[in-house]
């Protein structure tokens, strides 16, 4: 027991194992933090960017009395066609092909241009109305970048449509109700979240 | 000759025996002490916690003072949603209310936000700019100069600038600054 040589093997195994763990936790622990990263800073920036969503479509739908607002005029000259964002405009995406030809150009896409895509924040916006026949709402898709992340916000609008608004006819919300003035009730869903 | 290979061969064995090479008291004595070390460090940084000056208060202030001024200050009043203002007030806050060279209106303005009381004292700036050419080009500033050497917090809305009786409407964002 004199001697120089050490006691154990088994000790020396167990001490490198916990340095090596300790370099693990605190290599994970030191990683920065990013906008995904579940923390109570995570929940203030949804909460930003939920206001910056309800913000952008309550601007979107002021109207001065007697007129539509354009959030409302955006979703009765809608076609019924899925874009996408391609670094430069939205562009129409058909069986998940690119057609370079259609470009979606309205009040939306121009707000959401100068707000969200300056930012980096990527969004879907999904409009929820009415089916004609079955009186389920129904979800299309107007504008699709991608399967939103686990801490996407959802903001969203209610639009009333009437008769009178002068619908686009290849729009897809249909009058559920012609008996009265009442066309369809639309829901604008605005799905925000950072990449 | 001969010797000196017997010592390498003597060496040689000692490497490949089933010894190990650290001691137990040094790992216990070496354990210890990196232990202490991690204590003191944690201790010592949580003695000065309660004496360092955090951004949370001013952070808070700003989004207290921001939230006022677009829902309530500047609202527009045939409005029902919150982050549309009325241009008339807007530029009624941005060049006298928030006038810089006049002390008693703004130090008025600031109390009137929360941000001036006998227990704070925050300095506050405003910048409208619009959206297409956020945030190079302000339309409208006021306040004092940001300072280059502080913690400063800022709350940013995008609201909705309206004249009623003009028809004008222009989208912006409203960045209150406050330090």
């Amino acid at each position: 027991m004199f001697n120089e040589k050490a006691q154990m093997h088994t000790l020396e195994g167990v001490a490198s194992a916990t340095i090596m763990l300790l370099v693990i936790v605190y290599a994970l622990d030191a990683t920065s933090m990013t906008p995904l990263t579940s923390s109570t800073a995570n929940v203030h920036a949804e909460a930003e960017l939920q206001m910056l969503g309800q913000d952008i479509l309550s601007a979107l739908d002021y109207a001065e009395p007697g007129y539509n607002s354009k959030l409302k005029n955006d979703v009765l000259n809608w076609t019924g066609d899925e874009y996408i964002w391609t670094a430069t405009s939205y562009t129409q995406l058909k069986a998940g092909q690119i057609v370079p030809s259609n470009n979606l150009t309205n009040n939306l896409t121009g707000i959401l241009k100068d707000a969200l895509v300056k930012q980096g924040i990527a969004h879907n916006v999904v409009l929820t109305f009415l089916d004609n026949s079955t009186f389920v709402p129904k979800s299309e898709d107007m504008i699709y970048n991608g399967n939103p992340s686990d801490n996407a916000v959802i903001v969203s609008r209610k639009i009333v449509l009437q008769n009178s608004d002068g619908i686009n006819p290849d729009n897809p919300i249909k009058n559920i109700d012609p008996s009265t003035n009442l066309y369809n009730i639309v829901d604008v869903k605005l799905i925000l979240w950072r990449m | 000759m001969f010797i000196s290979l017997n010592t390498i061969e003597d060496e040689i064995e000692f490497v490949k025996s089933d010894s190990a090479q650290i001691t137990i008291d040094y790992i216990a004595g070496i354990g210890i002490f990196l232990l202490s070390v991690f204590f003191v460090f944690q201790f010592v940084h949580g003695l000065f916690i309660p004496f360092q000056s955090g951004s949370d208060k001013a952070t808070l202030a700003a989004d207290r003072a921001g939230m006022v001024l677009v829902e309530q200050m500047l609202h527009a009043d045939t409005s029902g949603a919150l982050n549309v203002i009325d241009q008339g007030k807007l530029y009624y806050f941005n060049n006298t209310k928030l006038n810089y060279s006049n002390q008693t209106n703004y130090t008025n303005t600031l109390r009137a936000l929360g941000l001036f009381s006998n227990e704070m004292v925050f300095d506050m700036n405003l910048s409208v700019a619009n959206l297409t050419s956020y945030p190079t080009k302000p339309m409208n500033q006021s306040g004092p100069r940001l300072p280059g050497n502080i913690d400063i917090a800022q709350y940013n809305r995008m609201v909705l600038i309206i004249n009623p009786s003009t028809g004008y409407n222009v989208t912006a964002i409203v960045s209150v600054r406050v330090w």
